[in-house]
């Protein structure tokens, strides 16, 4: 129905290729995230489909029809790309009341005068904002700016929703409520959703399929616990998680690996490796367990500091010059500042990388 | 009764304790003797009898009389003459060179802005050099380029020479000449205040209607065109209402053919001892003025101002031009460049030529600079000339100091008092000089200060009434910049120096100063610049011993002795030129939109 498809597609600026050879299908009905850190070239993804940028290179489909291809020069305007667009400003016309921004996009179309005012009554009552009909967006707060965005670009019908940060300037508290309005409102819609975020909290939280993205290159697209469970690379296994995957250089040794402060069995994941090769293992804070007993999967370790967070602390602790960061149970922790103690790993849990190219090994 | 006296004590002396305070209240105090009286004493002089007019208003001194109103406004062919010609021409004169900038203007803004065209940089510093520079050398400059022997104590201009016959004199003075001075010197403001409405306009609210399947022509007018329409308004009102006192201009340009506006008729009506009538032209200039100013903060009333002057960068669509790149941007820079440069030019050759219009080596002296000719000496070396300087720099000097040390001051006690009465209070008084034209201003202290007050002397005559009469005058951007300032900084800086046991004085000067320093120099010198170049202001209030160069000129031109005037024009274009680029790389801002714009 609403797949959208991405050939081979280039953007340059300049010398700079902000999207580099980019290929990607998304499903119909998908809730598709494009996650990244800032200038990865995520939002200008966004705005090739939505025909706000023209590529240099490759094809884009929506729906199965051609909106953009280099070869032939064929590029469909974005007012004709089946699209609506959140702004990450919310883009709300200054000069028009909350039913003039809401009606625009109808009144352009030139759907009749009482269809208009019976969808404009649908959609504020689903957003629960009837009662901001006749106000300026200036008189609004920033959640309801957000929901008139929403609305503008609901009252439309467009199967395909584009999202540009859309939560990035709400409060906290709001932004939690939104996230769940999201989803139920991609529930209910069923359309495509595309949805770009720095947050991967909402990209995990929100999406069906997510994409992460570093200096325009992808680097990996699949379900969000995918992407958690098993990061393609170092870039998105450190990208993503609360606190960052804690790396150490470890050297393969027959059926064990060196690390610093001792050895570990060798890991499943590690087995193309040679004998004698170096690799980089890497574990979640989540993933390492805390105690004061030793076995083969533990290393000794010193205590520096402890940084409660209710549940759950951050406990940082130091081995041979490298450090590690452990999330331990608050209520069964029982090691202090400066205490001599174990961390014990988890060997089947452990993500192991080429040193050199930083690719995921297994 | 023993506890209410400790509350007065206590409150006194929370009082005594907070310098925002008693700073507002002196400031209260010192504007509404400055501004409030003054205003209120001339339009009681416009109902009593001036003295010398005791026989024709047919009364005695200081009596009651509408004789001034009615002959101004109700006196047949007379006030067809005395007011409602120049009126009519005021206006005409006013709209035409508005309309003509606004094009200007925005046309430059939305090329600068808006598209990728080339040069950027170098048009951008061309397009403002006019409006730094003085009207009045505009003025003069235009007499060099198109003045023609024709009238009175004339001489032909670049244009005369070299078509061999002179100019017409429609092309020489009068209304067009002025409208066109007007123009050259007023587009750039409208190119600053338009360039920065239109950079806040962000590129998501175009894109927004694009994907709603809007045309890029119903965009520029369903979205572009109505978000910047208020700022374009405002734009063009706050144009009208700068250039409409303009003394200068029309004196050099329209007197030699009796073409009169209200700055000049004022001027003339004051010249002969016509106080009365002076003060009645005065009324008029101010009621039109500040008519305008109001509309303009109605019209950027809360709902209807969508974009903000002091536009935070935004994304912009940027249009490109393809093919039409290079032709464009070539043909805009080199039009300004004829524009900024060619009269500077003109204006300092002219300032070589024995005789007036002659291009030749043989006509070439420096007789004007620092020789002799007819008994006037040339500037440099003319006592009185020095005199004039003297008095120029230490006006200029007192007028900066002054204004930025009192504006941060109003600053302070602002922004500290945020949110109370007396805060807006202060900063509404001290926008009230903003809607008086400069000759009016003039004409105002003249009124209130020719005559003992009080415990003041007579202060006609001296440099104080002229002190004075600039540094209120430049109250308005004073106040702005020191708000403004204040702003940034921010209290908690301030509070911590007083939790460390700083008395007010040190924290000024330890603290608040340095960190607003660069905004104190830049404020300093601007308004030194506007002093320096002033004739508006000053004309009425100068005399032979408090002579100012800008107001000397007109002494020249009167004399039809233009080279000595040009000499001082380049000296003065100099001066303003080279401490508004200082300003601008102090402040590292475009320190120009301080200088029209005083309503925030």
């Amino acid at each position: 129905m609403s797949r959208i498809i991405l050939e081979h597609v280039t953007k340059r600026f300049g010398d700079y290729a902000a999207v580099n050879d980019l290929s990607l299908e998304i499903e119909s009905g998908a809730f598709f995230s494009l996650l990244g850190p800032s200038g990865c070239g995520k939002t200008t993804t966004m705005r090739l489909i939505a025909g706000l940028e023209t590529a240099d290179e490759g094809r884009i489909l929506i729906d199965d029809k051609v909106v953009f291809d280099a070869a032939d020069s064929t590029v469909v305007p974005p007012g004709k790309r089946g699209i609506g667009m959140v702004f990450q400003n919310y883009a709300l016309w200054p000069h028009m009341t909350v039913r003039e921004n809401i009606l625009f996009g109808l009144a352009v179309r030139k759907i009749e005068k009482a269809d208009q005012e019976e969808r404009l009554r649908r959609v504020l009552s689903r957003l629960q904002i009837s009662e901001l009909v006749d106000r300026y967006p200036s008189e609004l707060s920033g959640g309801q700016q957000q929901r008139i965005a929403l609305a503008r670009e609901l009252v439309t019908g467009a199967k395909v929703l584009l999202m540009d940060e859309p939560l990035s300037n709400l409060d906290a508290k709001l932004r939690i409520d939104m996230r769940v309005e999201l989803k139920q409102l991609h529930e209910e819609t069923g359309a495509t959703v595309i949805y770009v975020t720095h947050d991967q909290i909402e990209a995990l939280t929100l999406s069906s399929t997510m994409a992460v993205m570093k200096l325009g290159v992808m680097q990996q697209n699949a379900a969000p616990s995918e992407v958690f469970a098993k990061p393609t690379n170092l870039f998105v296994a450190q990208f993503m998680g609360h606190t960052p995957m804690n790396i150490l250089p470890a050297t393969i040794q027959g059926n064990s690996m060196q690390i610093p402060g001792g050895s570990l069995p060798r890991a499943a994941s590690s087995a193309s490796c040679a004998d004698g090769s170096q690799i980089l293992i890497g574990a979640r804070p989540e993933e390492l367990l805390l105690g004061t007993t030793q076995d083969e999967r533990s290393i000794s370790v010193r205590v520096e500091s402890i940084l409660p967070m209710g549940y759950d602390s951050l406990v940082r602790v130091s081995v041979e010059g490298a450090e590690l960061t452990i999330a331990a149970d608050e209520r069964t922790r029982t090691v202090d500042v400066g205490d001599d103690c174990f961390v014990t790993f988890d060997d089947t849990q452990l993500h192991c990388f080429d040193a050199e190219t930083h690719e995921r090994l297994g | 009764m023993n506890l209410s006296m400790r509350r007065v004590r206590n409150r006194l002396s929370t009082f005594a304790h907070s310098p925002q305070n008693w700073l507002a209240w002196i400031f209260l105090l010192v504007f509404g003797y400055l501004i409030i009286v003054p205003v209120g004493n001339m339009i009681w002089s416009t109902f009593h009898i001036q003295s010398g007019d005791a026989r024709r208003a047919g009364g005695a001194v200081g009596d009651f009389t509408m004789f001034y109103w009615e002959r101004v406004f109700a006196s047949g062919q007379l006030s067809a003459r005395l007011l409602y010609e120049p009126l009519m021409n005021t206006l005409f004169v006013s709209i035409t060179y508005t309309i003509i900038a606004m094009i200007i203007g925005l046309s430059l803004a939305w090329l600068m802005v808006k598209t990728d065209m080339p040069f950027k940089r170098f048009t951008g510093f061309c397009a403002i050099v006019p409006y730094i520079v003085p009207s009045w050398t505009l003025a003069l400059a235009w007499l060099t380029v198109f003045g023609n022997s024709q009238v009175g104590i004339g001489a032909a201009g670049v244009v005369e020479t070299l078509l061999g016959r002179p100019t017409p004199n429609w092309l020489a003075y009068g209304p067009i000449p002025i409208i066109s001075v007007l123009a050259i010197n007023f587009f750039a403001f409208a190119y600053l205040l338009g360039a920065a409405a239109l950079a806040t306009v962000d590129a998501s609210l175009e894109e927004a209607a694009l994907i709603h399947g809007a045309s890029n022509r119903k965009v520029i007018r369903k979205i572009t065109m109505p978000i910047l329409l208020p700022a374009i308004g405002s734009a063009a009102i706050l144009t009208f209402a700068s250039g409409l006192g303009t003394f200068g201009v029309p004196a050099f340009l329209g007197l030699p053919v009796r073409y009169n506006v209200l700055a000049t008729s004022l001027y003339q009506s004051a010249a002969i001892g016509r106080y009365g009538e002076a003060f009645v032209f005065t009324m008029v200039l101010v009621t039109i003025s500040a008519s305008a100013i109001i509309l303009n903060s109605k019209l950027i009333g809360k709902r209807k101002q969508f974009t903000t002057m002091e536009g935070k960068g935004s994304r912009q669509r940027v249009l490109k031009l393809g093919k039409w790149r290079k032709p464009v941007g070539f043909l805009v820079a080199g039009v300004m460049a004829i524009v900024t440069f060619m009269p500077i030019i003109f204006l300092v050759l002219q300032t070589f030529q024995f005789h007036l219009g002659q291009y030749s080596l043989d006509n070439f002296t420096l007789a004007y600079w620092i020789g002799e000719r007819d008994g006037l000496r040339g500037i440099l070396v003319d006592p009185r000339v020095r005199a004039a300087a003297v008095n120029t720099l230490w006006l200029g000097i007192s007028v900066g100091l002054g204004t930025a040390f009192v504006g941060i001051l109003i600053g302070y006690s602002v922004s500290r008092n945020r949110g109370r009465p007396i805060a807006k209070v202060v900063e509404q008084m001290s926008f009230i000089p903003y809607v008086i034209p400069g000759i009016a201003f003039g004409a105002i202290f003249l009124s209130m200060f020719a005559q003992p007050r009080g415990p003041i002397p007579v202060l006609y005559g001296t440099m104080t009434i002229i002190f004075i009469a600039c540094l209120v005058n430049r109250l308005p951007f004073a106040s702005r910049m020191g708000i403004s300032a204040m702003m940034q900084v921010g209290r908690s800086l301030e509070e911590s120096a007083e939790v460390h046991g700083a008395s007010f004085p040190r924290r000024i000067t330890r603290i608040m100063f340095p960190l607003t320093k660069r905004g104190f120099m830049g404020g300093f010198i601007l308004s030194f610049v506007s002093t320096v170049k002033d004739i508006n202001l000053v004309i009425l209030l100068v005399t032979p011993q408090t002579m100012v160069l800008a107001a000397l000129t007109f002494g020249y031109i009167e004399l039809g002795r233009r080279q000595f005037a040009d000499a001082i024009g380049v000296v003065i274009i100099v001066l303003v030129l080279g401490c508004t680029l200082i300003a601008q790389w102090l402040t590292k801002t475009n320190p120009l939109q301080g200088f029209g714009g005083g309503n925030s």
